[in-house]
């Protein structure tokens, strides 16, 4: 019995979102500091692309100005502001490019050292992470 | 617009330490050409059996930080003292393509003089076993598949080999000194899961035979068939960059009855911790915690019952 109930909680534990959210909420964006914080944060996150040898090639010959607006757009429409993403999707921009996991990641990591050079506190960068985590399998092996 | 793709090396260079690391190694170094393209603590540590996992309990992780175009591993030592008994453990694992781990562990387990007293033994002799595992990943992404409850999950056999075992584990009454425990593992990082901060849970169920990991053998006068046991872990990062994690593991145990040749009453108990561990880099972890190695004798003295044991565990890992 002892050994049943204990399986039987730890699922419970897995199936369990250990999050809850207030419908009224502010929404990340809010919280983050809306557009001018979201637009800094991508600023700084190019710049830190920029100077990374592992992914700065794929960038070397991008529209960097549109590119930005269409990352400030794509973060506001996702974490809940007045915006709306217009852009390609995730698989089509990223078609034929073959950017691999490795690649992925490193771009996460340099997203990481913009949220913390703006000192973006820890938990809303790692929702906002959250959020754009599962576009992975839309941008890697393409 | 389509450039030209750089391709990390493979393992080649993957042993240049931390100044080939990438973006998140502490001393800041320019990146990376290592076998690494995995995010920060994503290849766990390795508990004490050999596997990518916490300190006692195996998680669905791949060992290192290779990803599925790249190979990775780690090697590791743990020492834990509790009293009446050291356990050293080291070994080494391959991580291959972020989908199939193989691991090998040795185990030493260290006894002290009062405890083979009620055999008319007065020496400080040690238990040894071989631990050869095999990872599977099936299915899940632990870290990206935020969007969904699945977890990652993999399943894994770990052989053990004990080289010890008519000397101790025959005598209490294990029958094998060989066997092998099946496992599937369950693993996934909630970004933001708890107050911001990543949450990772692990569940795991074993079917083992084993007695203390297999230290003690095999099977026993009491059982020596296979059991489902269940294996837990849970822990927090606490600092934006993934680098600090407190949590708590459980394990449960068959108890198959060892001691009854003696008269001795080696009822085995569940394994229990509570750990930090610090991941700098990708290069080092360090795991230290208060683990409770479940039941073991404090003597062999006819009459006598298990006590709890209690100490402390610290680990070491290096990725590469």
């Amino acid at each position: 019995m002892k050994k049943t109930s204990a399986i039987l909680g730890g699922l419970l534990i897995l199936s369990a979102a250990p999050w809850v959210v207030a419908a009224d909420a502010p929404s990340l964006y809010d919280q983050l500091g809306g557009k001018p914080a979201i637009q800094k944060v991508v600023d700084d996150m190019i710049t830190h692309v920029a100077a990374d040898p592992r992914i700065n090639t794929f960038f070397a010959n991008a529209n960097i100005p549109h590119l930005k607006m269409e990352l400030v757009s794509q973060i506001c429409a996702g974490t809940g502001g007045p915006c709306t993403y217009t852009g390609q999707s995730m698989s089509a921009a990223h078609k034929g490019m073959n950017i691999d996991s490795a690649q992925f990641n490193a771009l996460v990591e340099d997203l990481q050292l913009s949220l913390a050079d703006n000192h973006v506190p820890t938990g809303l960068g790692n929702k906002l992470l959250a959020i754009l985590a599962p576009m992975k399998k839309d941008i890697d092996h393409k | 617009m389509r450039t030209i793709k750089l391709k990390p090396p493979k393992l080649s260079s993957s042993l240049l330490g931390c100044g080939m690391a990438v973006g998140l190694c502490v001393t800041g170094m320019p990146a990376a050409l290592a076998d690494e393209g995995r995010l920060l603590a994503t290849g766990g540590a390795t508990q004490i059996e050999g596997s990518a996992g916490g300190g006692i309990v195996p998680w669905a992780l791949i060992s290192g930080y290779g990803t599925e175009d790249e190979v990775g591993g780690t090697a590791f030592l743990t020492n834990v003292d509790v009293p009446h008994y050291n356990l050293v453990s080291g070994g080494a694992a391959v991580g291959l393509y972020d989908r199939v781990e193989l691991s090998y562990a040795r185990q030493r387990l260290g006894l002290d003089n009062t405890v083979l007293s009620g055999l008319g033994l007065n020496t400080s002799p040690a238990i040894r076993q071989d631990i050869f595992g095999v990872k599977v990943k099936l299915l899940g992404d632990a870290i990206f598949s935020q969007d969904t409850l699945m977890p990652q999950v993999s399943v894994g056999m770990q052989y053990k080999r004990n080289l010890d075992f008519d000397f101790i584990p025959k005598t209490l009454g294990a029958r094998s000194a060989d066997g092998t425990d099946f496992y599937v593992a369950a693993t996934k990082l909630f970004l933001g899961g708890l107050d911001g901060r990543n949450v990772l849970l692990n569940g795991t169920i074993r079917m083992t035979k084993a007695n203390q990991m297999g230290l003690l053998g095999f099977g026993g006068p009491g059982n020596n068939t296979y059991q489902a046991e269940f294996e837990g872990s849970a822990g927090v990062f606490l600092d934006r960059a993934n680098t600090w994690m407190i949590g708590a593991e459980y394990r449960q145990n068959p108890d198959n009855g060892l001691g009854a040749p003696l008269g001795v009453s080696l009822h085995q108990s569940a394994y229990k911790d509570a750990y930090v561990a610090y991941i700098p880099n990708k290069r080092f972890a360090l795991v230290a915690a208060y683990a409770n190695l479940g039941s073991l004798p404090a003597t062999t003295q006819p009459g006598a019952n298990s006590s709890n044991n209690s100490g402390m565990y610290l680990s070491g890992q290096f990725s590469f």
